[in-house]
């Protein structure tokens, strides 16, 4: 396996990484109730949409590689 | 007598003897992750009670940050090299290593507010089981600094005489910094999270 390719594997288990993350925070804030675990949790589905983007972009301009 | 496949690849394998090589030394550090992971599911499945919240999610989630800028650094500075671009892969793996260097310093907090409240390794088996993984981790972290800093000195003449050579270097080193960090992202959900 490249490193090209470890690099999108890597980045997509990032983003589930991002998923899961954006999910604990949904269940710590239904129990808690403060809003810092509710803003974690948006933050981090930005940064797995981010992530998703940048692996599309990644794997299109590193095709020739 | 000169060394095949340093360069070109091997026909019955695919690859050339720095990947074979490096693939074969990740092979060894599966099994001695996977053995310490197992060890973990082991004792948590056993313990009455296990802890939760007794680490910094904040500061876990921080340096996960760190590790995924860094994987990308480290291949940003693959793909310089690939592309005879000498100035800008010397500055992305600059930029890994001083992340590396971040992650470690922060760490290091992470550690004395442990060791301060006497919440060492001999603390309880969650700590004993945390210490081991995450210092383990740590010291794979300043191996790889290690393997940057050489690069980035002495080891960088060799992309006057063999450039082809050095990048298989610069791929070999970005292949063990993505396991490193894969590594951190099934420790930052396993120990911080669940």
């Amino acid at each position: 396996m490249s490193l090209r390719a470890f690099h999108l594997l890597f980045i997509a288990l990032s983003v589930v990484l991002t998923v899961f993350f954006a999910v604990w925070a949904a269940g710590q804030y239904q129990t808690k109730h403060e809003a810092s675990f509710a803003l974690a949790g948006v933050v981090s589905l930005a940064c797995g949409v981010g992530l998703t983007i940048y692996g599309t972009v990644f794997q299109r301009k590193t095709r020739r590689l | 007598m000169e060394i095949p496949y340093i360069v070109e690849t091997r026909p019955d394998t695919g690859l050339h003897n720095g990947k074979l090589g490096i693939w074969l030394f990740l092979a060894s550090e599966v099994m001695l992750f996977g053995a310490l992971f197992s060890t973990y599911i082991i004792l948590r499945v056993g313990a009455p009670e296990w802890p939760h919240g007794e680490l910094s999610v904040l500061l876990g989630a921080i340096n996960t940050v760190i590790l995924i800028s860094s994987s990308v650094t480290m291949v940003m500075a693959w793909a310089s090299l690939k592309m005879n671009d000498w100035g800008t892969h010397r500055l992305y793996l600059v930029a890994t290593f001083a992340l590396a260097a971040l992650f470690l310093v922060n760490k290091y907090f992470e550690y004395s507010e442990h060791l301060g409240k006497g919440e060492g390794p001999w603390h309880s088996t969650f700590f004993a089981i945390y210490f081991t993984l995450t210092g383990l981790h740590g010291l794979h972290i300043v191996g790889g600094m290690v393997v940057m800093a050489y690069l980035l000195g002495p080891g960088a003449k060799m992309w006057k005489k063999n450039p082809d050579q050095f990048a298989n270097r610069i791929e070999a080193t970005g292949l063990y910094w993505h396991f490193v960090d894969l590594v951190w992202i099934f420790l930052f959900p396993v120990l911080y999270l669940l």
